[in-house]
């Protein structure tokens, strides 16, 4: 597993779209943060702060259709179960790599966005609220819910195993099914994966979505089945 | 040693593979040959552990290539030269390869200059080209510097000079005791470098035999130059050989060249020149593969008149 780890961090930071998405998400979070906090005429916080990141989980889905996906657009794929027959260490290493790229990115842009604010919102002469336990649980709420999102793109990529066809259902499933869905039936919100970490990125919780532990537990379990899924057809195919 | 055994493969309706059985013996190279859509790539991707076989069974060194965890260092393998993410460059493709079997970086600088590379390892593989990605898929089979290598097509895109290193390095190895499997389309190139050929035709195998064997069963025949070819030539079909005259030579198909020296001598014919005229690896190919070519060409002249 450690060579698999080795290599898969090899693999994504030697790709040029890696680069492309954080610096896509650094103007997306920073953007909005400094935006906001420039138009703004109500009291700037942390919630506001992270509207950028809370906005663009879409990329970091991009960033999980990727880590996968590419290897099966380039066919890649053949020399790396070639080199590394044991197909489920190859994903685990990957799943593993992606979180940890994707929480530390997160965690970057996240402070990356507070600063912006502060700093655009201190220069027109307006206060910034910090509240440092909502803001902890809010910040880690915010780098668990991107991990979430990067996540279940990686699980879906792996059951279709083709890049764009990757993209486009991640990108219906995240707009129009869940959308529709939690618009038709109240309360179905907090039972769909990325709906249901509504409360991982608010300061105030919704009732009508699951508390932010339990989110935590529920999207996890639900990011795991999509994956187990998605690795035994991998394992299974022929590559 | 690669153990290919009574192996069978379907994609959809097709069958691709039909109870195909052969070795692969080491200390020698051998040629795996086909015509297009014969199951040469199929046959490879199985022993490589990429695909299942629907049945039987294809081993390496007495075990199939899925039940290992690091490979390289048993088996080089070269599938096709556009596997490759075109923005990454050759020293990241081969280092993470590298990493994923705990192969050094030291190793990885080593075969990229031994492929010739060593100027360009930091450039995007997608400015490459087919050649030059070759030798990158080349470095990543010598990566384990291992005792068994699988090629598929190595030699396509190479220029001369690196058609002539890759025949020497696999002549080379194969001397070492290593076991080389190469396939390839360009029957001229194989015939200079190949101890040995497995033929498939239609996922069946037509040949399992050395390179000697294989194309002196095939059609033979004596030339023999004389400054009387025609006299000969009545002479010889008097016998009831088969003679063909061409550029002052005549070809005897079957005959050997003790034969047709015996009959000159016994004539009275002046000879200049007598030897045997095997048939081509390419002759032979074609005459055995003639009934198993899925894909056939309809014309030989061109506007397909």
């Amino acid at each position: 597993m450690r060579h698999h780890l080795r290599s898969e961090w090899i693999k994504l930071w030697s790709v040029r779209g890696t680069l492309v998405v954080i610096a896509i998400g650094f103007v997306a979070a920073v953007g909005f943060a400094s935006l906001l906090a420039g138009v703004t005429d109500q009291p700037m916080d942390l919630e506001a702060a992270l509207v950028g990141i809370h906005l663009s989980p879409l990329l970091f889905m991009v960033f999980g259709i990727q880590v996968i996906g590419q290897e099966y657009r380039f066919k890649t794929i053949r020399n790396t179960f070639a080199a590394s027959p044991r197909r489920g260490s190859v994903l685990g290493a990957k799943v593993v790599v992606l979180a940890a790229v994707v929480a530390g990115v997160a965690l970057v842009l996240s402070l990356c966005s507070i600063v912006a604010a502060v700093l655009v919102t201190g220069a027109r002469g307006r206060g910034f609220e910090i509240d440092f336990d909502g803001g902890a649980t809010l910040l880690a709420g915010t780098v668990v819910n991107c991990v979430v999102a990067a996540a279940f793109a990686f699980s879906v990529t792996c059951i279709v195993r083709h890049q764009v066809a990757a993209i486009v259902t991640v990108v219906l499933w995240f707009t129009a099914v869940e959308g529709t869905l939690g618009a038709l039936f109240d309360g179905a919100g907090k039972w769909l994966p990325l709906s249901s970490t509504f409360n991982l990125v608010t300061v105030e919780h919704d009732p009508a979505y699951l508390s932010p532990m339990l989110a935590v537990l529920y999207s996890t379990l639900v990011c795991v089945a999509v994956g187990a899924v998605g690795i035994i057809r991998i394992v299974r195919a022929d590559a | 040693m690669i153990t290919v055994h009574d192996l069978t493969k379907r994609h959809g309706r097709t069958l691709v593979l039909e109870g195909l059985t052969f070795d692969v013996s080491p200390g020698k190279v051998t040629g795996f040959l086909g015509p297009n859509g014969s199951g040469k790539s199929s046959t490879i991707r199985i022993m490589l552990g990429l695909d299942k076989p629907d049945s039987g069974v294809a081993w390496i060194n007495g075990s199939p290539m899925r039940t290992r965890s690091c490979p390289l260092r048993e088996v080089g393998f070269f599938l096709d030269a556009d596997y490759v993410h075109p923005s990454r460059s050759p020293r990241s493709h081969l280092r993470a390869l590298a990493a994923s079997n705990g192969i050094s970086k030291q190793r990885v600088d080593d075969v990229i200059e031994m492929v010739g590379l060593d100027s360009v390892a930091g450039q995007r593989l997608g400015t490459f080209s087919l050649g030059m990605k070759q030798r990158v898929g080349l470095a990543v089979a010598m990566l384990g510097d291992p005792p068994v290598m699988i090629l598929d097509e190595p030699a396509n895109g190479l220029d001369p000079e690196g058609a002539h290193w890759l025949r020497s390095y696999l002549t080379a190895c194969a001397a070492e005791g290593r076991t080389i499997f190469v396939s390839s389309h360009v029957l001229s190139e194989m015939a200079l470098f190949v101890d040995h050929l497995v033929v498939i035709g239609q996922g069946k195998l037509l040949a399992d035999e050395s390179m000697d064997e294989f194309t002196s069963k095939m059609s033979s025949a004596a030339v023999v130059r004389s400054p009387r070819s025609s006299e000969l030539a009545d002479t010889l079909r008097a016998l009831g050989a088969v003679v063909r005259l061409a550029n002052g030579e005549l070809e005897v198909d079957g005959w050997t060249p003790e034969q047709v020296g015996q009959v000159a001598f016994q004539h009275g014919f002046e000879i200049h020149g007598l030897w045997s005229s095997k048939a081509s690896l390419e002759t032979a190919f074609l005459d055995l593969t003639a009934q198993a070519q899925e894909f056939k060409t309809r014309s030989r002249r061109p506007g397909g008149a």
